[in-house]
C-alpha cells in the first residue's frame, strides 16, 4: 500500500513572493507527519492548498495514487481530507453534538425534524473511537479551548476524514491539553487515520513520526524522529552555520540606558501568559536585537513598550522615570518611536494622502500646527524633505497612501516616526517583505540613528539581520528572554536556542509553568 | 376591575402586532441579518390588507395580501444585505422612509379612505368566551388572533428543532462554518429575511383587520422598531419575545386608556420606556454578560469563502 | 494636490450620484405615471417650484436649514467613525432647550436672547448625543442602536412636555406658549417668512469645514474614522474622542431644534419637524459624500424639493409624498452604485 497522499513539485506565488517552491513530499498510512518551519516558512500555504482554499500554480496532488483536484474545502473534505486550523468553525451556541454531526444534520425520515438521538448516538461512538468521552449536550460556547478543538476534530472524523490537518493546535493549550491531544492522534492513527501535524515548534516536532521541515518556501529536511540529528535539523531551518561576527559599528562612548524593563509580566486576549519575567536595559547609542520564532511574545512585547498593552506585572523605566502607566500618547511625547510589525494595519492611514500620514503622532507639535491649527506650508515642506531623504517614490504628496508599494509605506512609516526625533525606537520586522535596495536603506537608516545615541530595539525574524544590526542580542522563546554573551555564543547556539533547545535536548517541561 | 380587565384584553389584543413581527426578526436576526425596516414591512402589510379587504370583501384574502406585501418589501432588503452586502441599517432607513411615503401616497391617491371594512371580528367560542374573567380577557378574540398565538409555538418548534432552524441559529454565529459545511449562506439569510417579512406583513395586516377596520397613515406608530427592543429583549427566542410583547403591550393598553380618561399621567413617559429599557439592558449585555448573547455575526455580510 | 487616484474617485462618484438619480427618477416616474399624472410636469414643478418667488424660497431655505443641521451633524459624526442615527431625537430635545429659553427667558435684549436660545438648544441636542457616545466609550455598546432608539425616546420627551408640565394653560392642543419675541430668530428679507436659520447652518457647515481641514482635533478625528487602530497606535486617544464628537454632532442636530421653534414654529409642538428631517437626513448624508458644502446645496436643492412637492400638490394634485419617494429611492439606488463603482474602479485598475 502506497502512500495515502502524495503532493508532487506543488509552487504557489502570490506576485513576487514564493511561498511553496517546488514542495513535493508524502503521507503514510497510520503516520503522523509534522510539518515543521516558521512563520512565513510556507506550511500554512502547502495546507491551504491541500485544504482546497488556495490552488496551486504547479504542481499536482495526489490521494491514494490517484491526481485529485482540490478547488475549494468542500472538495477536500469530500475526498476525505479534514482541516482543524486555529480559527475554528465551530458554531458557539449550538451543542456540541449539533456541531459534530452538522456536514450531513440527521433528520427524522423526510421530515424537517432534527433526530437528536441518532446525531448523539453518531457523536458518542465517534469520541470512544478516539478514546475520550465529551458531554454532547453542552453548548459549544461553554466549553474550554481544548475540549473545542476535540469537538472540531470529532466534526472532521464525522465528515469522513481519513486525512487530519492540524494547523498549530497547541498554540492554545496547557501542557496537559497537548498531551491529551497527542493521546487522541495517536489513537486515530491506530485506525489507521493519518494526520499532518504543523507546527513551529521543536517539542512537538518530536513527538511526531516524521518531520519535513520548511524554509522559504523549499523542503529542507526530512527524517523520522527515531533517527533525527537535533544539529541536523537546526542547521536545515537556519542554513549553513556561519559564524560571521556581529558586524562592525562606531563605538559609542559614555552611555546611560535609556530604557528599562524590570519584571515585566503580560497576558495576551485569552489570559495566557505570554511575557514571562521579561528584564533588560538598552543604552543610548544601542541596537538591542531580539531574536526569536514568531509567536513568542514579540508583538506584545513592543506593545507593552508602546503602552498599547498592559502588563499585568513589572515596571518599565525610560531615562530613569517610571512610564508604567503611562498612555501611548505620553510615552510618544516623551521620546518613544515605534515602527509596527504590521504597517497596513495600525501603521499608516490608507484612505488619507501622504501629508497627513506623515504628521501623525505630530500633529500638535510645532512647526505642524500652531495653537491647535495647521500649517499646511510647513506640513508640505516637510513632506518634500521627507520625499527626498527616504527616497519615497510618490506622484505627489497627496497621493493617497493606498497606492504606495510595500517598500514606501514603509520608508514612509520610518520616516515619521524618526522625525518625531526620538530617543527610543521600536523597529518590530523593519524590513518585512521590503526588496533588497529598500531594506539596505532601512538597515542604513537604523544604525545612522544609532550612531546619533538613539537606543533602538529592534525585534525580526530574520537572524541575519539581527546578526547585521545589533550591538547586543537576546533570544525571545515562549515569552522569556535570555540575553545572549557574545563573546562566547556561536550562532548555531542561538538558533537552538530559538527553537528551545537547550543541551540537545528539548525542555518539555519548563516552558508552560 | 372591569377596568382592569378590559386593559388585559387590550393588552392580549394588540400584542398580536408586537409578537408577530418580533418573531420573525428574532429569525432574521438569528441569522445575522438585521431589519431596521420591520416598521415598513408593517406598513406594506398594513396597507396591502386594507385594501385587499376593502375591495374583495374577504378578509382572509387581505391577510394573504399583507404577507405577501411585506415579504415582497424584505425581498429588496434581503438583495441589498445580501447580495450587495451594503450597511443593514442604512438600507432599512432607506426603505423604511421609502415605506412611509409609498404607502401614505398610495392611500392617499387610491383614495378610499374612511373606507371600514369588515375584516375579523371576535369570535364567540361556546363555553369558553362566557367563562367569568377569563372568557373577557383571552376568549374574546378574533380567530387571527388565536393562529397568532399558535406561531409562537410554531416557531419555537422550527428554531430549535428542525433543520432550518438549526442552520439559521448557525448562520448568524458563524457563516463560514456553515458555507463548509456545504450548506448555501445566502439561501438561508433570504429564508430568513423573508420570514421577517411575511410575518412584519402579518403583523401590520392585524391593525386594519381586527384592531381600527380603517386604515391611517401612522398605524404602525413605531410598532416595528418596538419590535428590535423586544427581540433584544426576549434574547433572540420566541418564548422571551412573547413575555417582552406582552410587556410592551400592556404598556400600550395602560397608555391608551390614560389618554382615554384624560388622566394627569404623563402617559409619554410610559411610551419611552420600552426604548429606555432596551438600551439599559444593551449596556448591561456589554461587559457584566461575559458571552455575547447577540447573534456573533449579525449585521456581517458573509463574503463566500471568507472566514 | 490632485493626482490620478483621486480624480477617479470623484468621478466615480459623480457618475454614481447621477446613475442613483437616474434610477430613483426612473422609478418614481412609474409610479407617477400610473397614478394618472403628467411626469414631467410633476418633476419640473417638483424640482423648480420651491424657487419660484420669493415667499416660495424663504420656504424652502427655511426647509433647507434644519435638513442642513442634521446632515452636517451626521457629517461630524460618520466622518470620525461613529455611526450616529439619532439627529431627530437631538434635534427634538435640542428643541427643548430653545424652547425653555425662548419662553421662559424675559426681559433680554434680542441679541441676547438669539444667542441664549442658540446656545440652549445646542447644549440640549449636545446631551441627547453625549449618551450614546459616552456608551460606546465605556461600555463598548453600539452606538448605532442606542442612537437609533434615542430617537423615539427624544421624540416622546417632547409628547410629555408639550402636554404636562410646559403645555399652555390657555390652549386646547398639546403646545406650549409662544416664545418671548426677543426669542425670534430675525428675518432675513422683510414681509417674508424667511429666518436666519440658514445663514447660522451656512456658518457651521464652514466651520465644520475649517475644523477638518485645518485643526489638529479634525485631523485625530479624520484618522480616527478612517483607521482607528493607526489612530491608537499614533497616539490619539478614542475613548475620549468619541464622546466628545458625539456632543458636537448632538449640538449641531439640535440646532435644527432650535430653527425650528425660534423661526418656524415659535413654540414647541410634536410637530417640530414636519418633514422628519433628521432621518431625511441620512439619504442626504450618503447623497453629499460627507462634504459640508455638498451638504448645503444638497440641503437647499431638497428644501427645495419639500416646498415644491407642496406646491406640485396644490397645482397637479398629486400627494407630496411622492417626493419622500423619490429621495429614498436615491438612497437605495446610491448604494447598488457603489457595488457598481468599485466594479469600475477595478476595471480602472486592471488597465
Amino acid at each position: 500500500m502506497g502512500p495515502v497522499l502524495r503532493m508532487e513539485n506543488v509552487t504557489k506565488k502570490f506576485g513576487d513572493l514564493i511561498a511553496n517552491n517546488n514542495i513535493s513530499f508524502n503521507l503514510n498510512c497510520g503516520e503522523i507527519l509534522c510539518l515543521l518551519g516558521e512563520n512565513g516558512a510556507g506550511k500554512t500555504t502547502l495546507m491551504n492548498i491541500l485544504y482546497g482554499m488556495w490552488q496551486p500554480d504547479e504542481g499536482n496532488i495526489y490521494l491514494n495514487n490517484k491526481k485529485v483536484y482540490l478547488r475549494s474545502p468542500r472538495d477536500a473534505i469530500k475526498k476525505k481530507i479534514g482541516m482543524v486550523s486555529q480559527h475554528f468553525s465551530l458554531i458557539p451556541t449550538i451543542t456540541v453534538h449539533e456541531n459534530i454531526t452538522i456536514g450531513k444534520i440527521p433528520t427524522i425520515g423526510l421530515s424537517p425534524f432534527l433526530d437528536e438521538k441518532k446525531s448523539k448516538e453518531r457523536s458518542k461512538e465517534l469520541a470512544e473511537s478516539c478514546g475520550f468521552s465529551i458531554n454532547l449536550n453542552l453548548n459549544v460556547e461553554s466549553l474550554s479551548v481544548g475540549e473545542q478543538q476535540r469537538v472540531e476534530i470529532l466534526k472532521a472524523l464525522f465528515q469522513g476524514a481519513e486525512i487530519l490537518i492540524l494547523d498549530e493546535p497547541t498554540a492554545v493549550l496547557t501542557s496537559q491539553e497537548s498531551d491529551e491531544l497527542f493521546k487522541i492522534i495517536r489513537s486515530m492513527t491506530e485506525q489507521n487515520k493519518s494526520v499532518i501535524f504543523i507546527t513551529h515548534k521543536m517539542k512537538e516536532a518530536l513527538n511526531c513520526d516524521r518531520i519535513i521541515a520548511l524554509r522559504s518556501g523549499r523542503v529542507v529536511f526530512e527524517e523520522r524522529v527515531s533517527d533525527i540529528n537535533l544539529e541536523k535539523l537546526t542547521e536545515a531551518m537556519f542554513g549553513k552555520s556561519s559564524d560571521f561576527p556581529v558586524d562592525e559599528k562606531k563605538e559609542i562612548k559614555n552611555t546611560k540606558p535609556v530604557l528599562e524593563l524590570k519584571n515585566i509580566y503580560a497576558k495576551d486576549e485569552r489570559g495566557l501568559d505570554v511575557l514571562k519575567n521579561i528584564s533588560f536595559y538598552i543604552n543610548e547609542g544601542e541596537i538591542f536585537g531580539i531574536a526569536g520564532v514568531a509567536g513568542n511574545g514579540q508583538r506584545e512585547l513592543a506593545e507593552v513598550i508602546a503602552g498599547l498593552h498592559k502588563n499585568t506585572g513589572g515596571k518599565i523605566y525610560f531615562k530613569g522615570i517610571d512610564f508604567t502607566g503611562f498612555s501611548p500618547k505620553a510615552r510618544r511625547s516623551n521620546g518613544i518611536a515605534h515602527i509596527p510589525e504590521e504597517r497596513h494595519k495600525n501603521g499608516v492611514m490608507i484612505d488619507l494622502p501622504v501629508y497627513l500620514n506623515l504628521i501623525l503622532s505630530m500633529e500638535d507639535r510645532k512647526p505642524f500646527s500652531h495653537k491647535t491649527i495647521l500649517n499646511y506650508k510647513e506640513i508640505l515642506k516637510f513632506t518634500r524633505a521627507m520625499e527626498k531623504d527616504f527616497e519615497i517614490k510618490i506622484s505627489g504628496p497627496g497621493m493617497l497612501v493606498r497606492y504606495l508599494s510595500g517598500g514606501n509605506m514603509q520608508k514612509l512609516v520610518l520616516a515619521r516616526e524618526f522625525s518625531t526625533l526620538p530617543e527610543f525606537i521600536i523597529a518590530s520586522q523593519p524590513t518585512r517583505g521590503l526588496d533588497i535596495k529598500t531594506t539596505n536603506f532601512v538597515r542604513e537608516k537604523l544604525i545612522e540613528e544609532r550612531n546619533n545615541r538613539k537606543a533602538i530595539l529592534l525585534i525580526s525574524y530574520d537572524l541575519d539581520e539581527i546578526f547585521a544590526l545589533s550591538d547586543k542580542i537576546g533570544v525571545i522563546f515562549e515569552g522569556s528572554i535570555t540575553i545572549v554573551d557574545l563573546k562566547n555564543t556561536k550562532r548555531r547556539e542561538i538558533e537552538k536556542m530559538m527553537l528551545g533547545i537547550k543541551n540537545d535536548e528539548i525542555d518539555t517541561k519548563a516552558a508552560y509553568e | 376591575m372591569e377596568l382592569l380587565l378590559l386593559i388585559i384584553a387590550a393588552m392580549f389584543r394588540m400584542s398580536f402586532t408586537l409578537f408577530v413581527p418580533a418573531l420573525g426578526e428574532t429569525i432574521s436576526q438569528r441569522a445575522g441579518v438585521y431589519n431596521v425596516a420591520a416598521e415598513g414591512y408593517m406598513l406594506f402589510g398594513a396597507l396591502g390588507a386594507y385594501l385587499t379587504t376593502a375591495i374583495t370583501h374577504n378578509a382572509w384574502l387581505g391577510v394573504v395580501a399583507g404577507i405577501l406585501c411585506g415579504a415582497f418589501l424584505s425581498l429588496i432588503h434581503a438583495y441589498f444585505s445580501i447580495n450587495i452586502k451594503a450597511n443593514q441599517f442604512v438600507s432599512g432607513m432607506a426603505l423604511w422612509l421609502f415605506s412611509m411615503g409609498f404607502t401614505s401616497y398610495i392611500f392617499r391617491t387610491v383614495k378610499v379612505e374612511g373606507i371600514i371594512i369588515d375584516g375579523f371580528n371576535p369570535l364567540i367560542i361556546n363555553h369558553l368566551t362566557n367563562l367569568p374573567y377569563i372568557g373577557k380577557i383571552i376568549f374574546n378574540e378574533s380567530g387571527l388572533f388565536y393562529i397568532g398565538i399558535l406561531l409562537i409555538p410554531v416557531f419555537y418548534i422550527f428554531l430549535y428543532k428542525t433543520k432550518l432552524g438549526l442552520l439559521i441559529r448557525s448562520t448568524g454565529e458563524n457563516p463560514f462554518a456553515v458555507d463548509m459545511a456545504g450548506y448555501s449562506v445566502y439561501r438561508i439569510r433570504y429564508a430568513a429575511v423573508l420570514i421577517c417579512g411575511a410575518m412584519s406583513g402579518l403583523g401590520g395586516a392585524y391593525l386594519p383587520l381586527v384592531i381600527l377596520h380603517n386604515f391611517n397613515e401612522n398605524m404602525t406608530a413605531g410598532r416595528g422598531f418596538i419590535a428590535l427592543c423586544i427581540v433584544i429583549l426576549g434574547r433572540w427566542n420566541p418564548a422571551g419575545v412573547f413575555l417582552g410583547s406582552l410587556l410592551f403591550a400592556a404598556v400600550d393598553a395602560l397608555q391608551m386608556q390614560m389618554q382615554v380618561a384624560g388622566s394627569r399621567i404623563p402617559y409619554p413617559l410610559l411610551l419611552m420606556l420600552p426604548y429606555v429599557v432596551t438600551i439599559i439592558v444593551l449596556v448591561g449585555l456589554g461587559p457584566i454578560m461575559r458571552k455575547a448573547v447577540a447573534p456573533r455575526k449579525l449585521a456581517v455580510p458573509y463574503e463566500k469563502g471568507e472566514e | 494636490m490632485n493626482n490620478a487616484g483621486r480624480e477617479k474617485i470623484i468621478l466615480g462618484r459623480a457618475i454614481s450620484l447621477i446613475v442613483a438619480f437616474i434610477i430613483a427618477f426612473a422609478l418614481t416616474s412609474i409610479v407617477v405615471y400610473f397614478s394618472g399624472f403628467n411626469v414631467l410636469k410633476v418633476f419640473w414643478i417638483a424640482i423648480t417650484g420651491g424657487f419660484g418667488s420669493i415667499d416660495k424660497v424663504s420656504l424652502s431655505l427655511n426647509e433647507a436649514a434644519p435638513l442642513l443641521f442634521c446632515t452636517l451633524a451626521y457629517i461630524v459624526a460618520f466622518k470620525s467613525g461613529i455611526w450616529n442615527i439619532g439627529a431627530e431625537g437631538q434635534l427634538f430635545v435640542g428643541a427643548i432647550g430653545s424652547a425653555l429659553a425662548g419662553i421662559y427667558l424675559q426681559g433680554l435684549p434680542k441679541f441676547i436672547h438669539i444667542i441664549t436660545i442658540i446656545i440652549a438648544g445646542f447644549v440640549f441636542g449636545a446631551f441627547w448625543g453625549f449618551i450614546p457616545g459616552i456608551l460606546k466609550s465605556k461600555f463598548k455598546t453600539n452606538e448605532i442602536i442606542t442612537s437609533l432608539l434615542m430617537n423615539f425616546i427624544g421624540v416622546w420627551l417632547v409628547s410629555y412636555v408639550v402636554r404636562f408640565p410646559l403645555k399652555d394653560p390657555d390652549s386646547f392642543i398639546a403646545v406650549t406658549q409662544k416664545v418671548q419675541d426677543s426669542a425670534r430668530l430675525p428675518l432675513l428679507v422683510t414681509r417674508t417668512s424667511l429666518h436666519m436659520g440658514i445663514l447660522v447652518g451656512v456658518a457651521v457647515a464652514v466651520i465644520i469645514w475649517f475644523i477638518f481641514q485645518y485643526t489638529v482635533f479634525g485631523y485625530r478625528l479624520k484618522t480616527m474614522g478612517v483607521n482607528p487602530l493607526t489612530a491608537r497606535f499614533g497616539g490619539i486617544a478614542i475613548d475620549k474622542m468619541v464622546p466628545v464628537t458625539m456632543i458636537i454632532s448632538g449640538g449641531i442636530a439640535g440646532l435644527a431644534g432650535t430653527v425650528q421653534v425660534s423661526g418656524v414654529h415659535f413654540l414647541l409642538t410634536e410637530f417640530i419637524s414636519p418633514a422628519h428631517y433628521g432621518f431625511f437626513a441620512i439619504p442626504l448624508v450618503f447623497i453629499t459624500r460627507l462634504n459640508p458644502f455638498a451638504a448645503i446645496i444638497a440641503s437647499i436643492f431638497f428644501g427645495g424639493l419639500l416646498t415644491g412637492s407642496k406646491i406640485v400638490q396644490l397645482t397637479v394634485g398629486i400627494d407630496p409624498n411622492v417626493i419622500t419617494i423619490f429621495v429614498s429611492l436615491i438612497m437605495l439606488s446610491l448604494m447598488l452604485d457603489q457595488y457598481i463603482e468599485k466594479g469600475i474602479l477595478k476595471l480602472f485598475k486592471k488597465v
